[in-house]
C-alpha cells in the first residue's frame, strides 16, 4: 500500500524533508536579501529619483562617482574609520580580556559592565557623548581639560579631531562584544598547554606570542571580520553626534553609508545612490575575502 | 645527582584535604611509580613535585634544594601530561625545541639537541609535521621528546598512555622502560593502570584517599601486600578475598572457609598470634587456587571442592569461577582437560601463598 514510499532511498527521504524544512528560509533570502541586491545592480545603472520612471543610462552614475570629490572624501573618512578602529578596538579587547581572564574576583560583574554599552542603544550613547565633547561648563572632558590646566579642544567642531572623537563611543560600544568573544577563546585553549609551558620555563611574552595568540587565531579572524564590517557601515554614531547630522565640519566625519542616505533619502537621486551602495557592497566583499584568506592560513 | 624528597607534605583544597602528610624517599636514577585509583591524590602530587600546585604544607626537596616556593621552570624538571599537551600550530620540531627557545640557547644548539631526542625516539621523518598528523604514540614520543630535550634532572609522568589503546599501550610501555635505561634520569610517573605499574616501576607507591598504602618493588607489593587494598588493587586478575574464622585444631589453627571448606594455616612469622575464633580475611591469589594437574604438588589437606560456574579459556591457561559456599572465588587452571560448568571438581589452595588480613584494620595479620 505504502510501496510508493518504498520507491525512494533512505538517503533521497532525508533530502526531501531537509529541503522541506530549508524552504522558508531559502524563499525568505531569495525574496528579501538576494533580489533586491541584484535589483540594486540594476537601479545603479538608472536616474531613477522616485517620482519618474527610471531611464536606462548605462555606467553614467559610476563616472560621475569617480569624478565627485566628496564620494572620495567619504570613502576616505570610511577608510579612517575601519583601518584605526578595527585595531584599536581589538588591541584593547584583547587586553582587556586577557586581564579579566586572570581575575576571580567580581569577574562576572566586570564582564557584564565591559558588555553593558553594547547593549546600549547607539543613538543614545551617541548623545551622551556628544555631551562630553562640549565646551566647558557642560563638556566632560573640556572640563576635565581646563581643571587640569590644559587648553580647550575644539573636538567635534574640528576637520581633523571630529573622526577620531566620533570613533571613540564606536569603540566603546562595540568592545563588550569583543572582550566577551576574546574572553571564550581564551578559556577554549586547554590549560595543560600553559602548563608545559611554565615547566619547560617559557616566560609571559614567549607564553603570549608562541601559544595565547597563534591559537586564538579563528577568534582573531572573527572578530576583524566582524568589526571590519561594522566600521565600514558606521552611520549611527556620524548622524547623530554631528550638527544637522550631516558628517561635519566640510564632511570631515561623513562615512559612505550617511552619503548614501543623504543622496538617497534627502536628494532622492536613488540611481546615484545605489550606485554608491554597490560600491559599498564590493568593497565589503573584498575587503572579507582578503581576511579570510590573509588570516585563516593553515 | 637528582633524589627527590617529599616530606609530610599536605594538601588542602579550601576545607577539602586531599593528601595527608606525604613521605616518600625517590633515589637518583629511580623509576617511581605511583598508582592508585582515581581521586587518590597521586595526580596532585604529581602536580605539587611539579610545582604547579602548591603545597599546604611539608617539604618537597629536588636535590639539595627545597622548592617549595620554587616556580616550576626552575626546579629542573620535564612532565609529561595525559593529553600530551603539544601545541597544535608548531611543527614536532617547534614543539621539541620549545623549551630550548625559553632557555635562549644558541641555534645550532638547538637544532643538534632536537636531532638528538628525535634519534632517540624514532622522530626524525616526523620533525616537520604538525601534532594533528601524528598517531597517538608518536604525539607520546614528541611529549617525550620535548621532555628529553631539555636534559631535566627528573621526568615527571602524568597518566602518559591513558589516551592509547591496549596494543599501543604496551609498546609504549617498552619505549619508556627503554628510554630509562638510555637516559638514566630519576622518574615519577603517574597511572591508576597497575599493570603499567608492575611493568614499569622500580618502586611502586600505592596510594588511596592522598594516602600512601605501601611502597615497594613490585614483587613485594605483589608477594607481601600490606593490607586489603593493596591486595585487591595489585594484580590481575584480583587476588579472592574470603571471609573466614581461625579454629583451632591440636593446637595448629586452622582457616574455616564458606562452603565447609577447613584448611590448615602453615606456621610462618605471624601464624602464632591467631587466635582461635578469630574473624579473618583470607586471601589467595587465583594462581594460588588450582585445579587439575597442579593439584599433585600440594599436600592431601590443602583440597577440597567447589562447584564451577564459568570456565574461561585464556590459551596457556584458563579462569575457573568456583563457588564455595555463597562466594565465588577465582581458580586456574593449565591442563587441556578442564571441568565443565556445573561439575563439582577437586580444587586446591596453594597455601605457601596464603595472606591474612584483619577485616577491621584492614592490615596484613600474616
Amino acid at each position: 500500500m505504502f510501496a510508493w514510499r518504498d520507491r525512494l532511498t533512505v538517503g533521497q527521504k532525508l533530502a526531501i524533508w531537509a529541503w522541506g524544512f530549508l524552504a522558508v528560509p531559502v524563499v525568505f533570502y531569495c525574496v528579501i536579501r538576494f533580489y533586491p541586491t541584484f535589483e540594486s545592480f540594476a537601479i545603479s545603472l538608472t536616474d531613477w529619483d522616485v517620482l519618474s520612471d527610471p531611464n536606462f543610462i548605462w555606467f553614467e552614475n559610476y563616472v560621475r562617482l569617480w569624478n565627485d570629490p566628496v564620494f572620495w572624501q567619504v570613502l576616505g573618512n570610511t577608510f579612517m574609520y575601519l583601518l584605526l578602529g578595527t585595531p584599536i578596538s581589538l588591541l584593547i579587547a584583547f587586553v582587556v580580556a586577557y586581564y579579566l581572564d586572570q581575575v576571580r574576583f567580581m569577574h562576572g560583574f566586570m564582564r557584564a559592565l565591559y558588555f553593558l554599552p553594547f547593549l546600549t542603544t547607539a543613538v543614545a550613547m551617541a548623545w551622551v557623548w556628544r555631551w562630553f565633547y562640549q565646551p566647558v561648563p557642560i563638556g566632560t572632558f573640556n572640563n576635565i581639560l581646563a581643571t587640569l590646566g590644559f587648553a580647550q579642544q575644539p573636538f567635534l567642531r574640528s576637520t581633523t579631531q571630529a573622526l577620531p572623537a566620533i570613533l571613540a563611543p564606536a569603540i566603546w560600544a562595540g568592545l563588550g562584544f569583543q572582550i566577551v568573544i576574546f574572553l571564550a577563546g581564551l578559556r577554549a585553549i586547554p590549560s595543560s598547554y600553559y602548563e608545559a609551558a611554565r615547566i619547560d620555563g617559557a616566560g609571559k611574552w614567549q607564553i603570549l606570542t608562541e601559544i595565547t595568540i597563534p591559537l586564538l587565531r579563528p577568534t582573531v579572524v572573527f572578530l576583524v571580520v566582524i568589526s571590519s564590517i561594522g566600521f565600514l557601515r558606521i552611520f549611527d554614531q556620524v548622524f547623530n553626534m554631528t550638527p544637522q547630522g550631516d558628517g561635519g565640519p566640510l564632511n570631515s566625519t561623513k562615512p559612505i553609508v550617511l552619503y548614501i542616505y543623504e543622496t538617497g533619502f534627502d536628494a532622492f537621486n536613488m540611481g546615484y545612490a545605489t550606485a554608491q551602495t554597490v560600491i559599498l557592497f564590493l568593497i565589503l566583499l573584498i575587503i572579507t575575502l582578503i581576511q579570510l584568506r590573509l588570516l585563516r592560513g593553515r | 645527582m637528582a633524589q627527590v624528597s617529599i616530606r609530610n607534605v599536605v594538601k588542602r583544597y579550601g576545607s577539602v584535604q586531599v593528601v595527608h602528610g606525604l613521605d616518600l624517599e625517590v633515589q637518583h636514577n629511580e623509576f617511581v611509580v605511583l598508582v592508585g585509583p582515581s581521586g587518590c591524590g597521586k595526580s596532585t602530587m604529581l602536580r605539587m613535585i611539579a610545582g604547579l600546585e602548591d603545597i599546604t604544607s611539608g617539604e618537597i626537596r629536588i636535590g639539595d634544594r627545597v622548592v617549595n616556593n620554587v616556580e616550576p621552570k626552575h626546579r629542573n624538571i620535564a612532565m609529561v601530561f595525559q593529553n600530551y599537551a603539544l601545541y597544535p600550530h608548531m611543527t614536532v620540531a617547534r614543539n621539541i625545541a620549545f623549551g630550548l627557545r625559553a632557555a635562549k640557547l644558541p641555534k645550532a644548539e638547538q637544532e643538534q639537541r632536537v636531532r638528538e631526542a628525535a634519534r632517540i625516539l624514532g622522530l626524525e621523518e616526523l620533525l616537520e609535521r604538525r601534532p594533528a598528523e601524528l598517531s597517538g604514540g608518536q604525539r607520546q614520543r614528541v611529549a617525550m621528546g620535548r621532555a628529553i630535550v631539555r636534559d631535566p634532572q627528573v621526568f615527571l609522568f602524568d597518566e602518559p598512555l591513558s589516551n592509547l589503546d591496549a596494543k599501543l599501550r604496551s609498546s609504549m610501555r617498552v619505549e619508556i622502560k627503554k628510554l630509562h635505561q638510555k637516559v638514566q634520569t630519576t622518574v615519577i610517573y603517574v597511572t591508576h593502570d597497575q599493570v603499567e605499574a608492575m611493568t614499569l616501576a622500580d618502586r611502586i607507591v600505592i596510594m588511596r584517599d592522598g594516602v600512601i598504602q605501601q611502597i615497594g618493588t613490585p614483587l613485594e607489593v605483589f608477594r607481601q601486600p600490606a593490607n586489603l587494598f593493596v591486595a585487591g588493587f595489585i594484580g590481575s586478575p584480583e587476588m579472592n578475598l574470603i571471609e573466614a574464622t581461625i579454629r583451632h585444631k591440636d593446637g595448629q589453627p586452622r582457616l574455616e572457609m564458606p562452603g565447609g571448606i577447613d584448611v590448615p594455616v602453615p606456621p610462618r612469622n605471624g601464624s602464632g598470634a591467631l587466635a582461635d575464633g578469630r574473624r579473618v580475611t583470607a586471601g589467595l591469589r587465583p594462581e594460588h587456587v588450582v585445579a587439575g594437574e597442579a593439584l599433585a604438588a600440594l599436600p592431601e589437606d590443602w583440597r577440597a571442592r567447589a562447584t564451577v560456574g564459568v570456565v574461561e579459556p585464556l590459551g596457556s591457561e584458563s579462569l575457573l569461577m568456583l563457588d564455595i559456599g555463597d562466594r565465588e572465588i577465582t581458580g586456574k587452571a593449565v591442563d587441556s582437560n578442564l571441568p565443565a560448568p556445573g561439575d563439582r571438581a577437586a580444587i586446591g589452595f596453594n597455601l605457601a601463598h596464603l595472606h591474612l588480613f584483619d577485616p577491621e584494620s584492614e592490615q596484613a595479620i600474616y
